[in-house]
């Protein structure tokens, strides 16, 4: 496991390295620049703008540049958001973006053992249908969509929840809502064939052989072996979550991460560009290693392969 | 909860009779198909044709989902947008599944050098926000269908590799596999005749999953304004453009939202049944429990 | 044994749902009797009035900064931080006279250097601004920007005394008084930008002169500006002003209906819901949309073709369909704006189209060349650009492709190489004609007909001299019949209108035709 742990260390910045080069070179070879306006600027303007930000020298020297910036800690000036730096905006996003993550994170997880344990404790009968129904429901929309109903619904009609912004814990509730229902929809199912496929394995039925009570059985013994393929989405789950969502953050006006992976390309924006891919690949790459560390302890088999 | 004993594959098309919801998917999605191909020729009105005298009409004898903001009928948008949408749905998820199936065997069935440098790359582009990937290749190829598919099915097959290559992990290593290996069969063939029937179940569902995620991952993109280009309309379209009249032209969403709906649903709940029909390692063992 | 399970389920369930609800109903305090509450819909780019070129960074800077003059209810400039200007009999020479009266925030009087420093540092090349341009008319600005002269005492701008400030201009230019209305000719605390850098608009470093100051930037969420007690004027009416920056629509709409904004702007399908109701607001705003044709791609190198497809556009079917009170129009200077003139432009004719299209060599639409018209991705466009299609293929039978581009992508190919058809607005940085019909001089960087006139452009020059109205106005109906009759490298299809909802209990929102939000006259009811 020590060994596991070393070698996914070791190799995160290599992994780090890769995405920042393809992104560089991908975003590079996109048409239009971060300066070209409505308004243009006469030429002369433009060339000083571009002199600022040094757009103007070869490529590959603006991309070691940055690396070398990145390495110090330093990821650059945004060029769209003129006073600020790409590190003030992601310090300041980031925690808004993480703090809606964990409890969209915590619903989907409520939610999905909620409905995965029915459905696979009464696999077969109408509350299986019923559970699966409803966990399909919750991802058969797009997130704009769920996201206007549920604003319309509980905001609009009905009062209970403020419609946006972000101004203290009621605020987060219909966001993680809307949020956590698609990965929840996802979890039950994981849940409920972990449980299905847990039920006819031999201690499961020595337990019940015992006469222990079946609410006993499915707590202590099923949930528990059956939660194991549920670790291993919450590597990817996690990342997505904590870096933010676009359509939930502009919809209910979150002042979190999402936006910028949509902003930053309509402003060319390079170096924000830039620094949200590293955060994303960061945060993703750390997830993943704590999830394989747990499932390594969880089932000792994994690390040894 | 001996239900599951009832399920067998040999029961054919009689599962269907138990599984009603199934079926009534599969006839769904059948008769949607049936639409799209032939939108041409029984939508009541081209897909672009405006009428500036009946804009935003709501839905009646003439036009049975109402008009739009340019008085184009809503019905033939639907009907034609299903052309869009279904084939960006099937498309995306067939290539992605075709290509992360390759990856994901040849990963896990060589190992090794191979398996190293392959995940290596999968670990790279997994590692990459998909939304601003697709963002920036949609940019740079301009807004066309192809370059949705293209978009789409780049960032969409990482993930079936590692399913992929994680699923032949565990066949590899079974019996009938290394009986064949030691009776000198060629990789070629082993990977044909045993590894791929017996991953196959996974990667069915798989589709049924990936095509409505398709569609769905289309309306976002709609919706960040980077959809199929206009006149042509998808559900994705239809409804990034109709879910801010919830409220004052509800027939403008609730027709494409439907679509999708219902659409989606249908994909689950056939692939739903799939699982608990084809899963190989549920159906032997429920059956002698 | 299912009972019982599901009993506890049950209790789960709802013990959670008790819980979302009672984390619901605890509140926030709430200060909404004395604060104003307006949506931005976006992040201000940045308050620095020397780099900012957005209405978003102009809202927030027009309300913590004032200049040497500011527009009077008709948009006419009138003294503000400065008494008073005198003009030399030339027009080349205006000396301003500052209020002593005026502090900024920390105390400080501002004075002539104030407005010196802000404006070599607007022109300076490394500050790299979008709007050194609006100096250009300053003597030896537009040399200095250019780093031909590396001198900044060479640039036209001088203090006599602490409160007295001369610009010297390179030729008459009537309406100067204007231009010192707009944030990038605002003053500049040099000592502040130089000892927080970067930082230096940041709440706790910026130092302001206007009637309000910035008292909060929570960066993408929200501003709060409360009353400035050093303001030499009266004291502004709110206790603040809270600016979210809700960027959806539909959300800013919500938002107003469950009280929790006060002012909202309203999206094209909510107006004819709303359109009858008090709280509507709609006026129009110096805002022109236009086709514009590639004066050098055929078909359009024949002003009898640009004619004909500018007669072949029925503009009235365009507001029922964008459904914002847009006004349409055959004209380009805008309503609201000296110069204005409904009667010019192409009139709707299809039959004169027809014949004109005839005259060209392509008798009903035949012969003529594919033909495409691009334009950038948003809804609106959209709208008008599929109708447009339509039009030109019922009226002229004349099929033309539309297609979109991403705005930025837009925007590269426009400059680079503008396709043969394009859809474009232009937005009024200053209330007077000049802004609008100098875009079309053969000299100007927004110019992407590639249609070069001299009659024209000694038209436009003649404007800025004019000191006579009536002259003036002569002037720019003819420069408009050049434009928009004869040669047609463009055609006015509308002009756009702002549409909100402003509740009841706010007295004396703002409607101006440049859509500025000076809030120190706005007040409360019951305050």
């Amino acid at each position: 496991m020590r060994r596991l742990l070393v070698g996914r260390l070791l190799a995160a910045p290599l992994v780090l390295l890769a995405v920042s080069t393809l992104t560089f070179f991908l975003m590079r070879a996109v048409p239009g620049g971060p300066f070209d306006a409505e308004k243009p600027l006469p030429p002369a303007i433009k060339a000083n703008i571009e002199a600022k930000y040094r757009l103007n020298d070869p490529f590959w020297l603006q991309y070691v540049s940055y690396v070398g910036g990145a390495l110090r800690g330093d990821l650059g000036p945004s060029y769209k958001y003129v006073n600020r730096s790409v590190t003030d905006i992601i310090r300041a996003a980031l925690p808004v973006s993480a703090a809606l993550g964990a409890l969209a994170l915590l619903v989907s997880l409520i939610l999905g053992l909620i409905f995965g344990t029915l459905a696979g404790a009464f696999s077969g009968t109408w509350v299986d249908r019923t559970a699966l129904f409803l966990a399909t429901l919750g991802i058969a929309l797009p997130g704009f969509l769920l996201g206007a109903v549920v604003i319309l619904v509980f905001a609009h009609n009905l009062r209970i929840f403020p419609p946006a912004l972000w101004e203290g814990a009621r605020y987060m509730i219909l966001p993680a809502v809307t949020l956590g229902i698609g990965p929840a929809a996802y979890l039950a199912r994981l849940v409920r064939s972990g449980i299905l496929e847990t039920m006819h394995q031999d201690f499961v039925r020595t337990a019940k052989a015992k006469g222990l009570h079946p609410v006993r059985v499915m707590l202590f013994h099923v949930l528990g072996n059956a939660l194991t393929p549920v670790l291993s989405v919450l590597g990817p789950l996690t990342a997505a979550f904590v870096t933010g969502s676009f359509v939930v953050e502009y919809l209910f006006s979150i002042p979190g991460m999402g936006k910028y992976f949509v902003d930053s390309v309509a402003n060319r924006d390079y170096p924000l560009i830039m620094g949200v891919t590293l955060v994303y690949g960061a945060i993703l790459y750390a997830a993943n290693v704590v999830v394989d560390i747990l499932y390594a302890w969880a089932d000792p088999r994994v690390g040894r392969e | 909860m001996g239900e599951s004993v009832k399920r067998n594959k040999d029961a054919g098309f009689g599962v269907f009779r138990e599984h009603r919801g199934a079926a009534l998917s599969l006839l769904f999605l059948v008769a949607l198909a049936v639409g799209a191909v032939l939108a041409p020729w029984i939508s009541p009105y081209p897909y672009d044709a405006t009428d500036p005298g009946n804009l935003l009409g709501g839905p009646s004898r003439e036009h049975w989902m109402g008009t739009d903001r340019l008085g184009r009928d809503l019905f033939s948008r639907v009907l034609f947008g299903a052309r869009v949408s279904l084939l960006v749905g099937v498309t995306v998820a067939l290539s992605a599944l075709t290509i992360g199936t390759v990856v994901g065997m040849l990963s896990g069935y060589l190992r090794g050098r191979t398996d190293q440098v392959l995940m290596r790359i999968v670990d790279v582009l997994y590692a990459l926000p998909d939304l601003l990937v697709v963002i920036l290749l949609m940019v740079l190829l301009g807004r066309s269908v192809p370059a949705l598919i293209a978009a789409m099915v780049v960032i969409g097959w990482v993930g079936v590799a590692r399913l992929t290559r994680g699923e032949v992990l565990r066949v590899r290593e079974l019996p009938f596999v290394e009986a064949a290996r030691a009776l000198g069969a060629g990789h070629a063939a082993i990977l044909e005749r045993h590894v791929l029937p017996n991953i196959m179940a996974p990667l069915l569902v798989t589709l049924t999953v990936r095509i409505p995620g398709a569609i769905l991952l289309e309306s976002t993109l709609s919706f960040l304004g980077l959809g199929i280009p206009p006149p042509f309309s998808s559900w994705g379209t239809l409804a990034s453009d109709g879910w801010t009249a919830l409220r004052f032209y509800p027939h403008l969403i609730l027709f494409p939202g439907a679509a999708i709906l219902l659409t989606v649903l249908s994909f689950n709940t056939l692939g739903d049944f799939l699982r608990d029909v084809l899963d190989p390692r549920r159906v032997p063992r429920s059956v002698n429990g | 044994m299912i009972r019982r399970r599901g009993r506890i389920v049950v209790r789960v369930y709802f013990s959670f749902m008790a819980c979302m609800v009672l984390i619901g109903c605890g509140g926030v305090p709430d200060d909404r009797a004395s604060t104003l509450r307006i949506n931005l819909g976006n992040e201000p780019p940045t308050l620095d009035w020397s780099l900012a070129t957005d209405s978003t960074s102009f809202v927030v800077i027009m309300n913590i900064m004032e200049g040497l003059a500011e527009f009077d209810e008709g948009l006419n400039p009138r003294p503000n931080m400065a008494r008073k200007w005198d003009v030399s009999p030339d027009g080349k020479r205006y000396v301003f006279h500052l209020r002593p009266d005026a502090v900024w925030t920390d105390g400080r009087p501002v004075t002539a250097d104030d407005y010196v420093y802000a404006w070599r540092r607007l022109l300076d090349p490394k500050t790299g601004s979008e709007y050194a341009y609006f100096l250009f008319d300053v003597e030896g600005a537009e040399d200095f920007n250019a780093g031909k002269n590396k001198d900044p005492e060479s640039v036209g701008i001088r203090a006599l005394s602490s409160t007295r400030l001369e610009v010297r201009l390179r030729k008459p230019v009537v309406f100067f008084p204007s231009l010192v209305t707009f944030p990038a000719t605002f003053p500049l605390r040099r000592d502040v930008v130089e000892k927080h850098g970067d930082r230096w608009t940041e709440p706790e470093n910026i130092v302001t002169n206007g009637p309000f100051s910035l008292g909060r930037w929570e960066h993408e969420y929200k501003i709060e500006i409360v009353p400035n007690p050093r303001y030499f004027g009266p004291r502004p009416k709110l206790d603040r002003v809270r600016m979210f920056m809700v960027r959806d629509g539909a959300t800013s709409l919500t938002l107003y209906e469950t009280g929790d904004l006060d002012v909202t702007g309203l999206m094209p399908v909510a107006i004819p819901a709303y359109r009858n109701r008090p709280d509507f607001a709609n006026n129009p705003v110096l805002r022109g949309n236009y086709v514009a044709f590639n004066v050098t791609k055929p078909p359009f190198t024949d002003p009898r073709v640009r004619r004909a497809f500018g007669h072949a556009i029925d503009r009235t079917q365009i507001p029922p369909i964008l459904q914002g009170g847009e006004i349409a129009t055959t004209s380009w200077i805008p309503i609201g704006m000296f110069g204005h003139e409904p009667s010019i432009g192409l009139r709707f004719d299809p039959d004169r189209a027809r014949a004109l299209l005839a005259e060209a060599g392509f008798p009903d639409g035949q012969n003529l060349p594919p033909v495409t018209m691009v334009y950038a991705t948003d809804p609106t466009s959209r709208l008008l650009a599929e109708n447009i299609q339509a039009q030109w293929k019922k009226n002229l039978n004349a099929a033309v492709a539309i297609d979109n581009l991403e705005w930025k992508v837009f925007l590269s190919r426009l400059n680079a190489d503008a396709p043969q058809i394009y859809r474009l607005g232009w937005g009024a940085d200053y209330p007077d004609p000049d802004n609008f019909m100098a875009l079309w001089t053969s000299t100007s960087g927004n110019n992407r007909t590639r249609w070069k006139n001299e009659a024209y452009d000694r038209l436009v020059a003649r404007g800025t001299e004019e000191a006579d109205p009536k002259r003036r106005k002569a002037i720019y109906d003819e420069a408009q019949r050049v434009l928009l009759e004869r040669e047609a490298p463009i055609v006015p299809v509308y002009f756009s209108a702002s549409n909100r909802l402003i509740h009841p209990r706010v007295r004396g929102f703002p409607a101006n035709p440049l859509d500025l939000w000076i809030l120190k006259p706005v007040s409360l009811e019951g305050r």
